[in-house]
């Protein structure tokens, strides 16, 4: 259906939207609230289920109206299931 | 959307360190009540982030109810900066006082400087400046200088063109001054051509008129050497011709025995002062510790550009001399009187006469040498006079 209208996931699901600029900024938007941070991990909660970027040297850099912006050397990026984000 | 650099500057910003066990859940329930935080980092054990001051006191709120402890790092920014000038209030105002009275005191003309004065003096240029409203002590706005160029232009006659520039606080007064006028019309009434001076006539050479006077006569000043011819219809009776003679000049020197020559000892005392609108202050140096001296002054003018401050930089060195009182012997003494006293027969000498011969008197007198230089030149000796006696 969303195919075939030709409309965007992230609007009408309400899905999270992730930008990366190489392995250096990370943009998310649409999240539910960060869930933990320390220098080497960042876990954000989405409406599709957790976000966990790894990493070193992580900073957040803003944390505005649902956009969560980050910088720092990131190693891996995880989505989780919504129900283990539940659960 | 991430806030202007801008914004954070004009808004102001905090920076708070988080320490404790609950920091990742201080910045979970600043992410839930959106408190807009911004450049969360890990400092060791502590978190260190960002946000406005009008946040801090739900930051600590929420710090209280996460079970960590707050410490405010560093402030930045426009309501900061305000806060500090307030308390740094004197400084504030001195700054400003300053700024005033420099702009105050470079609004000023405080010199009018002449350039491409000839003929015409220096002060009837000032003078005329003055009336036409350019004077030391005048305010620079207002000042139309194409207006004091037509008016100086207007007041002096003899100048064909007058230009004013405004550099700083000295304003030049460029002039270009008209050509002399022609030489007058020759008089109608006869003339005589009369000796000059004293002398030996050499050559006589008449080219209208009569000459009164031969080879080896000797004349003297004012005595009538061409006489003017009878006079003809559209031509004045003036006498013309060239009367050659030889005339000499003489030149005196006494040498004293004993001379006294002064000399550089090699020590320099040096004293700097600031010149500030007229008035000279001296920082260093204010006396000085030689008797006799030679001093010289070094000027350094402050500004930038074409931007001048009325404030000099002065530094005055003074040489020590020693005074030392030579012996001469009664030729050296001889020597150097006979070169002063050509030099002065030499200084009287007209440009066009040719030296033909010197003579050298030398006077040996008690504790000096006097020396007397007598040069024969040829020159030529006639020059128009109104005829006493008509041809």
């Amino acid at each position: 259906m969303l195919r075939s209208l030709d409309l965007p996931a992230d609007v009408v699901l309400d899905l999270p939207r992730l930008t990366i600029v190489g392995n250096l900024e990370f943009t998310l938007e649409n999240h539910q609230g960060l869930a933990g941070f320390s220098p080497h991990e960042l876990l954000i909660i989405t409406r599709s289920g957790p976000i966990r970027l790894r990493g070193r040297d992580l900073v957040i850099d803003g944390v505005h109206e649902g956009e969560i912006r980050a910088s720092g050397r990131f190693a891996s990026l995880e989505f989780g299931s919504a129900e283990e984000d539940h659960g | 959307m991430r806030p202007a650099p801008w914004r954070s500057y004009l808004v102001g910003e905090i920076e708070l360190r988080v320490q404790g066990p609950g920091a990742s859940r201080f910045v979970r329930l600043c992410t839930d009540s959106r408190v807009p935080v911004a450049r969360l980092r890990w400092d060791g054990d502590a978190l260190r982030l960002k946000l406005p001051p009008g946040e801090l006191r739900r930051a600590r709120r929420l710090a209280r109810l996460a079970g960590v402890r707050v410490r405010l790092e560093d402030r930045r920014g426009l309501p900061f900066f305000i806060q500090g000038l307030r308390a740094r209030l004197g400084t504030v105002v001195g700054c400003l006082l300053a700024a005033l009275a420099l702009q105050g005191l470079t609004a000023v003309v405080w010199l009018v400087e002449v350039r491409g004065a000839v003929r015409l003096p220096q002060e009837a240029i000032l003078s005329a400046a003055r009336a036409a409203g350019l004077r030391p002590g005048r305010l620079r706005w207002g000042l139309d200088l194409n207006a004091v160029e037509r008016r100086m232009l207007l007041a002096l006659d003899e100048l064909s063109w007058v230009g004013v520039e405004l550099k700083g606080v000295v304003a030049t007064v460029e002039v270009v001054e008209k050509d002399p006028p022609p030489p007058p019309p020759p008089p109608a009434y006869p003339l005589e051509l009369v000796a000059a001076c004293d002398g030996i006539v050499h050559t006589v050479l008449v080219f209208r008129g009569q000459a009164l006077v031969h080879p080896g006569q000797v004349v003297s000043e004012g005595q009538v050497l061409i006489r003017p011819p009878p006079p003809l219809p559209g031509r004045p009776p003036h006498a013309a011709g060239l009367v050659r003679a030889r005339v000499w000049y003489t030149g005196e020197a006494a040498v004293p025995l004993v001379g006294r020559q002064d000399r550089m000892t090699g020590r320099v005392h040096l004293r700097r002062s600031v010149r500030i609108a007229g008035r000279v202050i001296v920082l260093s140096g204010r006396r000085v510790p030689f008797e006799l001296y030679e001093s010289c002054r070094h000027v350094l003018r402050v500004g930038w550009r074409n931007v001048n401050l009325p404030v000099e930089f002065l530094t005055d060195a003074f040489f020590e001399l020693e005074r030392k009182h030579r012996h001469l012997s009664p030729d050296e003494a001889a020597h150097l009187a006979e070169g002063l006293a050509r030099e002065q027969a030499v200084t009287l000498v007209p440009a066009q006469a040719r030296i033909l011969s010197s003579r050298v008197e030398r006077t040996d007198l008690a504790g000096e040498v006097r020396v007397s230089v007598a040069v024969e030149v040829l020159e030529d000796i006639g020059l128009p006079r109104q005829a006493v006696e008509s041809p």
